[in-house]
């Protein structure tokens, strides 16, 4: 895992092409999402897309993959993040459930209907959808 | 049984009966006391136990719910594929010391994660002791369960057991752990609240847990012993106290009965009813001293007015006796009174009567003994008898001769007693001659025939004799004059004195028959027969003034007669010449 991670480090650090994608699961109802949505999904202020309850998944600490969908998807730094969680959480709203690994994400997604997270897009396949790439 | 014991019996019934009832009561209720007590904190202490299991059971409780409402629950959705499950259980498990294992189960029944790492990825199998959902946090689909699997033998460890107090657990009908430490044990027993499944004994050494009312009911029965001794010795002390004065009453009343001492007093220093009792006993036994003395007093009356009546009495029946000895009226007037037994004498007039029968000694000389005392008795009797009618005083019987005489004690005169004398001489002679008759019809053919000899004049009368033996009689010449008159007497008349004819004269026809001459006196004395009314047996008496002729008819001879003739002749011729 940390050779993967060591990896994305060097590949982020060496290339900003898009090497990261959100996905679902092959069989979600989620065909596309606009990058508004995708904020909206993951900052808990949208919940259902149709009648599918959406189940935003983060990726457990700091890591780079986390730390890339942060700032280039919901456009915020950690401390701005934390902030608004803070405030979230005397409205009733907490943050997306986590995993510790990505192969847990992954799983996660292919198992949980309406499940939506982030993967290197080397670990997408065939059971899942990408519906945006960052 | 003695009073003494009956009273000390019943004192001893009275106190000991409430005390020994009370001090049972007391200890009865003690020892219910101690027991329920005994229970009471057993429950208490039972309680705590399973309150604290109870609480251990909770908080597991609560942990697991709390475990299971972690995010990280979501994990089971992946297959706990981080392991965070796993190390969240076993850092609970290490945090908890759970002597169990955790187990999250999936929908399916897979074990994804466990504190018995072995186990993960297999079916669970094993028994959950306490189990809860497991929920995912963002569609609150159910995903799993969070299991704990517990050996419930391991709820042990929350007993605090020792030698006298042991905790078991019921589950099931089964008993942890199986073996009772005594027999004979106080035991409660209770179940856990969360767990109705789970039964709690609790027990109690019997022997421990009255060790205390033991030794108390050892005291007790101690004290009860003793207290029983005390009472006793009160009891015989209070009735010694109550019935010493009653035990002296007694005892002198025994000695008194025994003695006789009426002297005898109690001595009862109290002022209360014994006291009291004494103090009558004290006034009783003084009556009965005082009555004692009085009944001796009137028994030695009584027996002085005994002895006198019975001197009476004796008086009586001896004068009685007396007075067939002594003629009525020197009787009556020697024990009226008016005369005085002494020696000592006095003159006076009397009229002396003497009679006998004629020729008494031939006439019995052929009669028997018996015959004769008959005879002679009948005749002084009829005699005496009629001499007493007259009021004449019989002074003595001399054989076969009667001594009589009128005017002592008793006098109507001197003539008047000389014709009550002549009086009953006459009515002697009758009777005599009535006798006669009945005693030749009887057998006797010699009957008796009396003379009487009567005479008037002074004697000494008195008593005469010694001052032992006396007698009471006349004395002097006119008594030897009388009697002399009557041996001149012929048989069957009446012969008077001169002195005694001029006294009767008036009344009875008599004739001079002789003189006499007694002895100390020179001049003779005229006698005179009295004559009776009626021819005796065939005597013929003719009387005139200087005559008097008797004959009897049939008895006269030629020559008798021829005489008579020649005399009658001689006589009419010396008148007429």
């Amino acid at each position: 895992m940390r050779i993967v991670l060591l990896l994305s480090i060097i590949l982020v650090s060496v290339a900003e092409a898009a090497e990261y994608a959100v996905v679902v699961a092959r069989n979600s109802p989620i065909e596309t999402l606009d990058s508004e949505r995708l904020r909206d999904i993951f900052l808990r202020r949208r919940s259902f897309e149709g009648d599918v309850p959406l189940v935003p998944i983060n990726l457990l600490g700091e890591e780079a993959v986390r730390t890339r969908f942060e700032s280039q998807v919901l456009q915020m730094d950690r401390a701005q993040i934390n902030q608004y969680w803070v405030t979230s959480h005397f409205q009733g709203i907490k943050p997306p459930a986590t995993q510790a690994s990505l192969q847990s994400i992954k799983t996660f997604i292919e198992r949980v209907d309406g499940a939506i997270g982030y993967l290197p897009i080397s670990m997408v396949d065939d059971s899942l959808k990408v519906l945006h790439e960052f | 049984m003695s009073f003494k014991a009956k009273t000390i019996l019943l004192l001893i019934l009275l106190s000991l009966v409430p005390y020994v009832v009370t001090m049972t009561f007391l200890g009865n209720a003690y020892r219910n006391d101690v027991e329920s007590r005994l229970m009471e904190d057993m429950e208490y202490q039972l309680g705590v136990t399973i309150d604290r299991l109870d609480q251990s059971l909770q908080s597991l409780q609560n942990d697991i719910e709390f475990i299971a409402s972690l995010d990280i629950m979501n994990d089971v959705l992946t297959g706990d594929l981080d392991r965070r499950i796993v190390n969240l259980l076993l850092l609970k498990k290490d945090d908890l010391a759970l002597d169990g294992d955790f187990d999250v189960v999936d929908t399916s029944g897979q074990v994804v994660a466990s504190t018995a790492l072995d186990s993960i990825g297999s079916p669970f199998d094993g028994e959950s002791f306490m189990e809860v959902p497991l929920f995912s946090t963002f569609n609150n689909d159910n995903i799993g369960t969070l299991r704990v699997r517990y050996e419930m033998s391991n709820l042990t460890r929350y007993f605090a057991n020792d030698d006298n107090f042991r905790y078991a657990l019921l589950v099931n009908g089964e008993r942890y752990p199986s073996q009772m430490q005594s027999e004979d044990a106080l035991s409660v027993s209770g179940v856990v609240g969360m767990r109705p499944e789970i039964g709690i004994l609790f027990e109690q050494n019997r022997d421990f847990a009255f060790a205390v009312l033991d030794r108390f009911t050892r005291n007790f029965l101690i004290a009860l012993v003793i207290g029983t001794l005390i009472i006793s010795a009160i009891a015989f002390l209070a009735a010694s106290y109550i019935l010493r004065p009653i035990l002296l009453l007694s005892s002198t009343a025994r000695s008194i009965s025994k003695t006789h001492d009426y002297s005898q007093r109690v001595t009862v220093d109290r002022s209360d009813e014994i006291g009291n009792l004494a103090s009558a006993f004290n006034a009783m036994i003084q009556g009965m001293q005082d009555l004692i003395a009085r009944l001796k007093e009137e028994g030695e009356n009584h027996l002085k007015l005994a002895q006198e009546k019975n001197r009476a009495e004796m008086l009586q029946t001896l004068s009685n006796k007396l007075s067939k000895y002594l003629s009525p009226q020197i009787y009556e007037s020697i024990f009226s009174g008016e005369k005085d037994v002494k020696l000592g004498s006095s003159r006076k007039k009397l009229t002396i009567f003497f009679s006998d029968i004629v020729n008494f000694t031939g006439t019995t000389d052929q009669m028997e003994s018996e015959d004769l005392t008959a005879l002679l008795n009948q005749y002084l009797r009829e005699m005496t008898d009629i001499a007493l009618r007259y009021g004449a005083t019989v002074d003595k019987y001399i054989g076969d001769a009667i001594m009589i005489f009128f005017g002592d004690p008793h006098s109507r005169g001197v003539e008047e007693d000389a014709l009550l004398c002549v009086e009953m001489s006459l009515s002697m002679q009758r009777r005599v001659r009535e006798l006669h008759r009945e005693w030749r019809a009887a057998g006797y053919t010699k009957p008796f025939v009396i003379r009487v000899g009567i005479h008037t004049g002074y004697c000494t009368v008195g008593n005469f004799g010694t001052e032992s033996r006396m007698d009471y009689t006349i004395v002097g010449s006119a008594v030897n004059l009388a009697s002399r008159i009557e041996n001149m007497a012929e048989p069957g008349t009446v012969y008077i004195s001169e002195d005694t004819y001029l006294l009767v004269r008036e009344k009875f026809a008599s004739l001079p028959v002789g003189k006499v001459t007694p002895k100390g006196i020179s001049q003779p004395v005229q006698l005179y027969k009295v004559l009776m009314d009626e021819a005796v047996d065939g005597v013929q008496t003719l009387s005139q003034e200087g005559f008097q002729l008797q004959y009897q008819p049939e008895l006269l001879t030629a020559e008798s007669r021829e005489q008579l003739r020649q005399v009658l002749e001689k006589i009419t011729r010396d008148s007429s010449s």
